[in-house]
């Protein structure tokens, strides 16, 4: 009688052992905490620390909290399949770099922006979603939401929503029209190119 | 064009006749797939190129010149004597989505900056803690369930949707009510300030179009439609659906908006 409801007991308490060793550590929100931190010690570096410097400080943040490999296959929709793996491998890469390059080049400046989280939803497919808002100088807010998934048994970024709009959604739609018109390669090069004019962005 | 006629119509009329053109000419049935939201797509770019050009080559110039002659003050009252006339617009639209508080918080914000802040210079009623609430035709619709139609780009004005065109004439002819039998030596000259002023508050957001898209009609398409589904749900949406490789191409924006389901508007910006 005993071993009969003891078997599943132990099953029970071996799978939760081992649930509890995958559970993410952090919280969705305080991987989007770390992340907003590191923009505004960026920010507060300013000009001063230029942008290879923001850009180096930045990297090991960001590719720790954003999952740009599961960020890149989507973005690329449908065409992530027809490329050869040193495609992929390759537009991952510059994909990763233009991301950082953006942060980089975008929060170099600090005039009190302050960011507050206001909470998470749960989403389909065991997503989250985590609301925030930056509150700038001059008083006016942007709403920057986070959609967050777990993979490899931590919450990681895989969309960021500004004032509603979805980063992923619009260079998904962008990078489709580059490549039904122009082709993979040279969308590529647009990539790269952009990385090259954020690392000369003038003051903005 | 009669002389006394509002150069502020001028947009709305526009905005009209090309609608009118489009509805005539059956374009909006043409290379359509079901459920393609820029059927008039080969248009558009055109029509975008077009207002890009125009842009690059003058406005951005006239523009640059604006915003370094006059010093940020005075360039922070004409931006806000030109929102001012927005008041009613935004008080009608209110009233439409049947919230009552934000309309009366936006015509007292009328009556105050009108008054105190001396014909719409001065905003003593944000300071006042009064609310603002931009609200147009476009939102109303959509807070009334109905759909975008069809992605357009407006010659000279820039990107727009079926659902928001009724609401570019009806702002632009509330506008024009304030000028109503004035003469064209001063509607023309203000009409020509406002566009330069509305250019001259774009000018950082073109400027990170241009620094991050690399299709910028695209970008702008994109972000103009889901931008104005934020707007709808006063700044909070439901969040979007998720995405992955195999997603339906149609499925990667915010849903299609609804009435939310209570009236109270929250700040917007």
């Amino acid at each position: 009688m005993i071993r009969k409801y003891l078997t599943p007991i132990l099953v029970f308490l071996f799978a939760a052992t081992l649930c509890a060793e995958d559970a993410p550590k952090e919280s969705p929100s305080a991987v989007v905490a770390r992340v907003q931190a590191a923009l505004i010690e960026a920010m507060k570096s300013g000009d001063k620390a230029g942008f290879q410097e923001r850009f180096d400080k930045l990297a090991p943040v960001m590719k720790s909290t954003h999952a740009f490999g599961s960020i890149a296959r989507v973005a690329l929709g449908k065409n992530w399949k027809q490329l050869t793996a040193a495609q992929q491998t390759a537009f991952t890469d510059s994909f990763t770099t233009l991301g950082i390059a953006t942060y980089a080049a975008n929060f170099k400046e600090h005039h009190g922006e302050e960011f507050k989280i206001q909470g998470e939803k749960p989403m389909e497919r065991g997503q989250v979603y985590v609301r925030s808002t930056l509150t700038k100088g001059d008083g006016g807010e942007v709403k920057f939401d986070y959609v967050m998934d777990a993979k490899e048994g931590k919450w990681m970024i895989i969309n960021i929503i500004a004032d509603g709009v979805s980063d992923l959604a619009l260079k998904r739609a962008e990078y489709e029209s580059v490549i039904s018109k122009e082709g993979f390669d040279a969308l590529h090069k647009s990539l790269l190119q952009k990385i090259e004019d954020l690392k000369g962005a003038p003051a903005k | 064009m009669t002389p006394r006629r509002n150069a502020l119509d001028c947009r709305a009329a526009l905005a009209l006749a090309f609608c009118a053109a489009i509805s005539f000419s059956g374009c909006a049935r043409l290379g359509s797939k079901k459920g393609d939201r820029d059927p008039l797509i080969a248009v558009n770019r055109g029509f975008f190129w077009i207002n890009d050009s125009l842009d690059r080559y003058i406005m951005k110039h006239v523009t640059w010149v604006y915003t370094h002659a006059l010093p940020l003050r005075a360039r922070k009252c004409v931006s806000n004597f030109f929102s001012n006339l927005s008041e009613p617009d935004h008080a009608l639209n209110d009233l439409l989505q049947g919230k009552a508080k934000a309309s009366a918080s936006d015509v007292g914000r009328f009556a105050t900056n009108t008054t105190v802040g001396i014909a719409g210079l001065f905003d003593p009623a944000t300071k006042w803690k009064m609310v603002k609430h931009e609200e147009d035709l476009g939102q109303t619709l959509g807070w009334w369930g109905s759909g975008e139609g069809p992605y357009i780009m407006i010659p000279l004005f820039g990107p727009s949707t079926a659902r928001d065109v009724p609401g570019v004439i009806l702002s632009s002819l509330m506008k024009g009510v304030f000028f109503a039998g004035a003469s064209a030596t001063l509607t023309m000259p203000i009409n020509a300030v406002s566009t330069v002023d509305e250019r001259a508050n774009q000018d950082e957001n073109l400027k990170a179009v241009n620094q991050n898209a690399v299709d910028r009609y695209i970008f702008i398409r994109e972000g103009y439609r889901q931008h104005r589904i934020f707007l709808i749900y006063d700044g909070d949406p439901p969040p979007p659906p998720s995405l992955d490789e195999d997603s339906d191409e149609e499925n990667t924006n915010a849903p299609a908006p609804k009435p939310p389901a209570e009236t109270t508007n929250p700040t917007i910006k």
